[in-house]
């Protein structure tokens, strides 16, 4: 009659070490883990923002003071942001999932939200920075390079910790009572799409447009 | 009790919720873009986004769960 | 004196509409506080809800409006932006607190004539009965972070150039202006202070000083940007007669730092006072026995304990 590891841990969930001072639960490491997570996701809220101030510092007209941003293609911004914000209703179904126990909804859901990431990284490398505007281009380059940039290796991290959380889920590793890994990721996620809801209208919507060269 | 069978609904609409915040973000997106064309005011498209931001936080990163006494 | 600021001075706008509801409420709770005060004579003065300082509180909420909105202020902020600056500055930052300290549900109810608070009384227990469908629906739809959610909203929405030249050219769009802005800030004090009804979970300390620190960004970031904006951005200041040769951009420099230095301010001493009170708190604590704090772990690594 063998007792696996998790059943032993079930039944000790408070242990005593040597010192006498308790274990913490898992509820406990749960609960720590997510507030530090939240601390992290706090402080790149500062590094987002502020760049994204910089960009309503920076990008002004010199004659006038008024906001101006760059031309840059409308329909592909709108179909980037759709894409990003599909992946964070993915990854919401994945967590959702994790915590009834669907794997195969969780399974796909990481799957589809890695997918998505890609296809946004590809839209956002392959077309964007292919336009007029080079890293070089003064405030401009410098803006929408280091904006459009910080958020893609945000995304690129998010997909390959998809990708290690999604490989960990195949191999049986999650269960409905533990799954931080997926919340984590899910935060992560989501918190990436936060700074792209913000950085959307900045970068196309906000301004008169301005050709560039 | 109570508590089980709220989770419980939860659950059972934990999916459906998403789907609603879905097609929020949708018809905000939307309406962001007509926004930007019709008129240039930079404060609503900032307000929209904080909005669609808001939703995003409460309902997908759950942040309620940093002060609620729940074990997963 | 210089005769215009006289006529300034002089210029008070007895709207029937304010000054009536005002008086109406500043009479309820007088009674209210005056009837509270004769049935718990007994008490000791520091349990005591009806003391001197929420009666004055309560008068001087009522006083910040009444000014707000009555008087030259108000006359004044269609010439002059910082003049509306104040304005809304004395709605959302000094008169909410104040009313909201002053915990004017129970004074109100013990206003009314016995009938009819014994009406009221019984219709409040039904509705916010712990089991009434009507209570949950109210915890929910003003949670604390929806309640900023609005404030932020309505508070930065109404400086968009066009809607704020709305609210001045019509009386009644500035009404509703006014409005948006005072509601949402008296839910917020409302959780801040944890004023009646009591239908949300009490506040933690840290998070209830957190929830004053969150509305300070939106007041700040709008006030920094009209202070440093470059052009007039509402143009309705550009067609009114201005006293005093005060030109419309530096009349929007002083405003903008108005609404970011000020209006900053009172949440900074909202946190100040929390701090204050928790601090105190903690020295009224009894000292932790030695078994707890001397163990070999902690002595080891101050601080870095798990709780």
């Amino acid at each position: 009659m063998s007792v696996t590891v998790a059943e032993r841990e079930r039944a000790h969930v408070q242990t005593h070490s040597p010192h006498g001072a308790a274990e913490p639960s898992y509820a406990q490491r749960l609960r720590n883990n997510r507030l530090g997570l939240w601390l992290f996701v706090f402080s790149e809220l500062f590094l987002f923002g502020g760049l994204l101030m910089s960009r309503f510092y920076l990008w002004r007209d010199p004659a006038t003071d008024d906001i101006i941003r760059p031309e840059l293609d409308q329909l592909l911004g709108l179909f980037s942001t759709t894409i990003l914000l599909l992946s964070s209703v993915s990854m919401a179904l994945a967590e959702a999932a994790a915590s009834r126990g669907d794997r195969k909804i969780l399974n796909a859901g990481l799957l589809i939200t890695a997918i998505l990431g890609i296809v946004f990284l590809g839209i956002v490398v392959g077309l964007e920075w292919q336009g007029e505007v080079s890293p070089g281009d003064g405030a401009f380059g410098a803006v929408f390079f280091g904006m459009t940039g910080l958020h893609a290796i945000h995304v690129l991290s998010g997909v390959i910790l998809l990708l290690i959380i999604l490989y960990n889920s195949l191999r049986g590793k999650f269960t409905t009572e533990r799954h931080w890994g997926v919340e984590a990721t899910a935060i992560y996620w989501h918190f990436v799409d936060v700074a792209w809801v913000f950085f959307y209208p900045a970068l196309y919507l906000i301004g008169r447009a301005v050709h560039l060269g | 009790m109570e508590k089980e069978s709220r989770v419980n609904e939860q659950n059972g609409g934990g999916y459906r919720q998403i789907i609603i915040i879905a097609v929020l973000l949708a018809i905000l997106t939307v309406a962001e873009y007509f926004v930007a064309q019709a008129l240039p005011s930079a404060i609503f498209l900032l307000l929209i986004a904080l909005v669609k931001a808001a939703l995003i936080v409460q309902f997908f990163m759950h942040v309620y769960r940093l002060w609620r006494e729940e074990s997963h | 004196m210089d005769p215009v600021t006289r006529a300034v001075l002089l210029s008070w706008e007895w709207r029937v509409e304010v000054v009536l509801p005002l008086a109406l409420l500043g009479v309820l709770y007088v009674l209210g506080w005056r009837r509270l005060r004769r049935r718990t004579r007994s008490v000791r003065a520091a349990y005591r809800l009806a003391n001197g300082w929420r009666l004055a509180a309560y008068l001087g909420g009522l006083a910040v409006v009444l000014l707000a909105l009555v008087s030259p202020i108000d006359v004044l902020g269609g010439q002059f932006f910082f003049m509306h600056m104040i304005q809304h500055l004395f709605l959302v930052m000094l008169a909410p607190p104040l009313l909201m300290l002053a915990n004017p549900l129970p004074f109100i109810l013990w206003g009314l004539p016995e009938k009819w608070r014994r009406t009221a009384g019984g219709w409040l227990s039904t509705a916010l009965h712990r089991k009434s469908s009507f209570r949950r629906s109210l915890r929910s739809v003003t949670g604390p972070g929806l309640v900023w959610l609005l404030y932020v909203v309505f508070l930065v929405g109404w400086h968009d150039p066009n809607l704020y030249n709305a609210a001045l050219r019509s009386e009644f769009v500035h009404d509703v202006e006014h409005l948006s802005f005072f509601l949402p800030a008296m839910l917020y004090w409302w959780h801040v202070v944890g004023a009646g009804p009591r239908i949300h979970r009490q506040f933690g300390r840290p998070a209830r000083m957190a929830y004053v620190i969150a509305a300070i960004p939106p007041t700040m970031f709008t006030g920094i940007a009209i202070a440093f904006a470059e052009q007039p951005i509402y143009s309705y200041y550009l067609s009114v007669p201005r006293p005093w040769n005060l030109d419309v951009l530096s009349d929007q420099r002083i405003s903008g730092i108005i609404m970011w230095i000020p209006g900053s301010m009172m949440y900074i001493v909202a946190v100040l006072i929390l701090a204050a009170r928790w601090l105190r708190g903690e020295e009224n604590k009894p000292p932790l026995p030695a078994t707890k704090w001397a163990t070999d772990e902690r002595m080891a690594a101050p601080g870095l304990d798990r709780r």
